[in-house]
């Protein structure tokens, strides 16, 4: 008689439920910084230079999506949302037309600084969600990890190259003539480290 | 002395304010993490049993672990004692509501409320056989070693329902919601304790004047932001059009 596997992986260790609630806390907060901190540049630009506000507006609707996906990742696997998320909102559109009125070299630097931060982040996350799928496909009765976590990891890696995209046009539009270029960038990659320190835990 | 006094707190805190914090990852393609070992189950299953005889005592307890087989003594397995019996309680009620979900969603409709409102009488529901040693339960809860744990399981019966309700709050309202509907509840739950008329109507009526108390409020909230939002708004733009007059 065949012996009948279980239809499911067997529960996730601790540690690997703590990295995943943390990892969809803190991208969700992420994108949703990222979605306002573009409407608060989009918001500016609209007015003050419209030759710039589509660029901006592509950039803003991949965000939309980003946002709207973790939120429903959120809402799935019934994590608790960044306790802070009322902050995040007023900063990032605070940050997002503060940038913008400083002018467009200013607002690409912002988008340099912190999009060079998340790709590093989701990075970061690529690589332990990686060693968390090989765990699992050995596990597995057809070699496959979790489609689940499968999903997860493909949508982390598509939303890391959006990013690294947005990068790559703020460096095309010349945001490294913003000045001060490096107090701007510097400052703003080290609050968006001490919010994801924060958003990862709280 | 002072490091002594400190360690226990201080593990306390980690430990079990943490735990309630990090909310668990809920993963459809892993099976659940269940907290009880299947002896652990059985043996806490039987001893509910005689609750309502004996209450939340030893005596349940040490029954439990006979019916099923084991020494009396086995009991000392349970590190929390009489509180590891009313976890399990709490435990049990909770996560046999998913089950209902085909029928509430069928009897009640789409209206958010109502399947609310059906979710906490069903949970109560389950406390209805040991109802008249709800209070002993609720006084080892108030016990302070024990209130952190108790907490998070009014928090995570909260979070049931409304995950069962299929509600989709993705900001800080989501902490509002649970915690308002963790106060509805625990409330009714003392309420129902001291409630003798039949089939427990005065208790399903108190909760539903609390539910209608959090929906004044969660109303009267949204419209003062609306407001707030509107009022901000419009005084920016009077600003501009002053400036722009120069």
């Amino acid at each position: 008689m065949a012996v009948k596997l279980p239809e499911k992986f067997p529960p996730l260790s601790p540690d690997a439920r703590q990295f995943l609630s943390r990892l969809i806390r803190v991208d969700q907060a992420g994108e949703l910084g990222a979605d306002l901190i573009y409407a608060g540049q989009h918001r500016v630009f609209k007015r003050s230079r419209p030759s710039l506000a589509p660029l901006i507006r592509h950039m803003w609707d991949q965000e939309i999506h980003h946002h709207k996906t973790f939120d429903d990742l959120q809402n799935k696997h019934r994590i608790r949302p960044s306790l802070f998320s009322p902050v995040w909102k007023i900063a990032a559109y605070g940050l997002g037309m503060g940038t913008a009125i400083m002018g467009k070299e200013a607002a690409m630097a912002c988008t340099l600084a912190v999009e060079t931060v998340i790709g590093g982040h989701y990075n970061n996350q690529l690589r332990e969600l990686v060693r968390i799928l090989e765990e699992e496909s050995r596990i597995s009765r057809d070699g496959q990890a979790s489609a689940e976590l499968r999903a997860l990891a493909k949508t982390v890696s598509e939303f890391r190259d959006d990013e690294l995209e947005h990068l790559d046009t703020a460096v095309e539009n010349d945001a490294d003539k913003a000045t001060p270029y490096v107090i701007l960038t510097e400052t703003i990659k080290t609050g968006c480290r001490a919010a994801v320190w924060i958003a990862e835990r709280f | 002395m002072s490091v002594l006094l400190r360690r226990p707190l201080v593990h306390l805190l980690k430990t079990q304010f943490s735990s309630a914090l990090s909310r668990s990852y809920h993963s459809y393609d892993h099976l659940p993490y269940n907290p009880y070992t299947p002896s652990q189950e059985k043996i806490l299953s039987s001893a509910l049993k005689y609750v309502p005889e004996f209450g939340f005592v030893k005596q349940s307890l040490v029954q439990g672990c006979r019916d099923v087989g084991y020494l009396d003594t086995t009991h000392a397995v349970f590190q929390a004692g009489l509180f590891d019996l009313v976890k399990f309680h709490l435990y049990r009620e909770r996560t046999k509501l998913a089950a209902l979900k085909p029928q509430i969603d069928e009897e009640e409709g789409k209206s958010i409320g109502k399947r609310v409102r059906r979710y906490c009488i069903e949970r109560l529901k389950g406390n209805e056989l040991i109802i008249s040693k709800w209070t002993e339960a609720l006084a080892i809860m108030a016990l302070p070693s024990n209130v952190p744990l108790a907490l998070e399981e009014l928090a995570k019966l909260s979070d049931e329902i409304w995950f069962l309700v299929d509600d989709k709050t993705a900001d800080f309202d989501w902490y509002t919601k649970r915690a308002s509907l963790a106060a509805v509840y625990s409330s009714t739950e003392l309420y129902m304790t001291q409630d003798n008329s039949p089939s427990f109507e005065k208790t399903w009526e108190f909760l539903d004047c609390r539910l209608a108390d959090v929906h004044n409020v969660g109303s009267k909230v949204s419209s003062l932001a609306s407001w707030a939002t509107f009022t901000g708004f419009a005084s920016i733009n009077l600003l501009k059009s002053q400036l722009s007059r120069g």
